[in-house]
């Protein structure tokens, strides 16, 4: 039987709904719930903490039926946007603070601090710690409690992107050391990509797809998912069923292979990552062979390791190559370039309707 | 400009020398002031904390009409509450109109509203998270409400001062309820109103320099006993680093 279990989970905020979501996780597991500003995922980790009731739906944790259990005896440790330290008690208080009841709570208490390296902040204030700092109180003190699940509702969003990169890989290792299970809310898909044994991306209100991360990325079951993940999404110009498995696809007047992903109707969009398109000079000796479209280099972006290489043509499409790789095939802006994608990594997914992540 | 000079030096003297009808109206303005501003605080940041941690069906209209009476003019105040202990009045039996007692009971009506709403801004500014962090770690109601009292204590604080700065410094309702009444109910604002009536203008100054004195007094105190516990931690945190 799985460690957390929500079935047909409902519930009502003003004018929004979170709908019948329900998924199942094992223990030591982490689940990121991915999604854009205003999708429910901060409601949905508000409601299995006990902060918001369900009018429908069944939360089970470790066994036990927690639905209707009051926040305060569900056994959780939170962790919020920014880390919701108490900033008028010393980082030894805010730890101490779960284990007012516990006779040992100095005791545990200096266990903690020393197993997160924050012993010697014990008498400070919360408000001049560092991010690093303060994420470790924040950890010390969820863990105090022993607590059956984690939940972290985007402690990185206000963290500055250079130390989201050491904060992110820091939190990483403490769940993966401890095996906690945890729920980590996102709407940063690197965050997602480099924390999640499980993903599940969630849109008004509902969960679009959940599965292994590697598969959510990969195999995208509609064309708002793949975009939303990182993938470019095109209309194929048509589309020619070989079997239930594969198509041929008309993109900027090229043939090319895909693979369908739930396809019902005869309508789709081809999604692909920029990473998997694969770009040579058309004045090079190899042979286009399959899968290719003749394009033309417009805007070259530098980004550190890579560079992000704009595709003009028949049809516009974005690449990402490594910069070593951009300088030995000395592309330049205006070269023709034949561009490939494999068929492995073009996916054609129903269209939904897309928006601006 | 003179005769403001002239005002400061009578204060100093009026301070100095020990000028006793001078400090019988300062105790007495402090002990009005002060009692109707813990009298208010008492009722009043309770009652903004019962505001702002229930859900209740019309709560922005409340809050709305708490904040418009922030600008309730004192003499309307000091109009109802003449009125209520009048001896024609439903409270008349107390016998209690002009007398510091009533006075007291007006001034806390005066701030019943600035208290109030106030107290509900500085609960208002700390986040929710931390009310929220404080459940999941297993605090009851009341522990996290109380641990969110004390995050907003400044601003609490701020709303307390405020409430006493308006007690003490309004002379609508010290007249209409006190009666001015020497070595009874004079306070400093009726004293400085009944000075510049009889052309006693740098009396009336003076009293007023002392006014002012009072509440920076008060306000300083207040901030330095919430302060201290900061320093000590302040000291502590020197120390380690």
């Amino acid at each position: 039987m799985s460690y957390l279990i929500l079935h047909q989970i409902s519930i009502v905020l003003g004018h929004f709904r979170l709908q019948r979501i329900s998924f199942a996780m094992e223990s030591g597991q982490t689940l990121v719930i991915l999604g854009p500003s205003g999708s429910g995922k901060s409601a949905l980790l508000e409601t299995i903490a006990g902060f918001n009731n369900p009018f429908e739906g069944r939360i089970e944790l470790d066994g036990e039926n927690i639905t209707v259990l009051p926040a305060e005896k569900r056994e959780l440790g939170y962790v919020f946007q920014n880390y919701a330290l108490f900033p008028h008690l010393t980082v030894e208080q805010n730890i101490a603070f779960g284990l007012r009841k516990d006779p040992d709570r100095m005791h545990r208490t200096a266990e903690l601090m020393n197993f997160l390296g924050v012993r010697p902040l014990a008498k400070r204030k919360t408000s001049n710690l560092s991010g690093g700092e303060k994420q470790r109180v924040a950890l010390a003190r969820a863990l105090a409690r022993n607590p059956k699940l984690f939940l972290f509702d985007e402690p990185l969003s206000a963290v500055d992107a250079t130390a989201r990169e050491g904060l992110r890989d820091e939190l990483r290792h403490f769940l993966r050391t401890l095996r906690a299970t945890s729920l980590y809310v996102t709407h940063d898909r690197t965050e997602a990509m480099v924390l999640a044994d499980i993903l599940a991306v969630i849109r008004n209100g509902t969960i679009r797809q959940i599965g292994p991360a590697s598969e959510v990325f990969t195999h995208p079951v509609d064309s708002w998912v793949a975009q939303f993940v990182g993938m470019q999404v095109l209309r194929p110009e048509w589309v020619k069923f070989l079997d239930k498995d594969t198509a041929q696809v008309g993109i900027g007047g090229s043939t090319l292979i895909a693979q369908v992903r739930n396809l019902d109707a005869r309508q789709g969009m081809v999604a692909f990552q920029p990473e998997d398109v694969l770009v040579t000079r058309s004045d090079s000796q190899l042979p286009a062979g399959e899968n290719t479209i003749p394009l033309v280099i417009g805007k070259v972006v530098p980004l550190g390791p890579l560079v992000r290489i704009d595709l003009i043509g028949n049809v516009s499409m974005t690449a990402l190559i490594l910069r070593r790789q951009y300088f030995e095939l000395n592309l330049h802006p205006g070269d023709a370039v034949n561009v490939r994608i494999n068929a492995s990594d073009l996916q054609l997914v129903p269209e939904v309707e897309l928006e601006t992540p | 400009m003179h005769a403001i000079v002239d005002a400061f030096v009578l204060a100093v003297k009026l301070i100095f020398t020990g000028d006793a009808e001078v400090y019988s109206i300062t105790a007495r303005t402090l002990a009005i002031s002060g009692s109707s501003t813990i009298i208010g605080a008492l009722l009043f940041v309770p009652l903004g904390c019962l505001i702002y941690f229930n859900n209740f069906w019309g709560k922005r209209a409340l809050i709305s009409i708490i904040q418009t009476c922030y600008s309730v003019p004192t003499v309307f105040i000091g109009l109802l509450v003449f009125l209520v202990f009048s001896r024609s009045g439903p409270l008349g039996f107390f016998g209690i109109l002009f007398t510091p007692q009533v006075m007291v009971i007006g001034q806390v009506v005066l701030i019943s509203a600035i208290v109030t709403g106030l107290t509900i801004s500085g609960l208002s500014g700390v986040s929710p998270a931390i009310r929220e962090t404080a459940t999941s770690l297993g605090a009851s109601r009341l522990q996290s409400v109380w641990l969110v009292v004390k995050e907003a204590r400044f601003a609490v604080l701020t709303a307390v001062l405020v409430g006493f700065g308006r007690a003490i410094s309004e002379v609508g309702l010290a007249l209409m309820v006190g009666g001015n009444i020497r070595g009874y109910t004079r306070v400093l604002t009726t004293a400085i109103s009944l000075e510049t009536g009889q052309g006693e203008i740098a009396l009336a100054l003076a009293l007023g320099f002392i006014l002012i004195s009072l509440a920076l007094i008060v306000t300083v105190l207040a901030n330095r006993f919430l302060m201290t516990k900061e320093v000590n931690i302040a000291q502590s945190r020197a120390s380690v680093s």
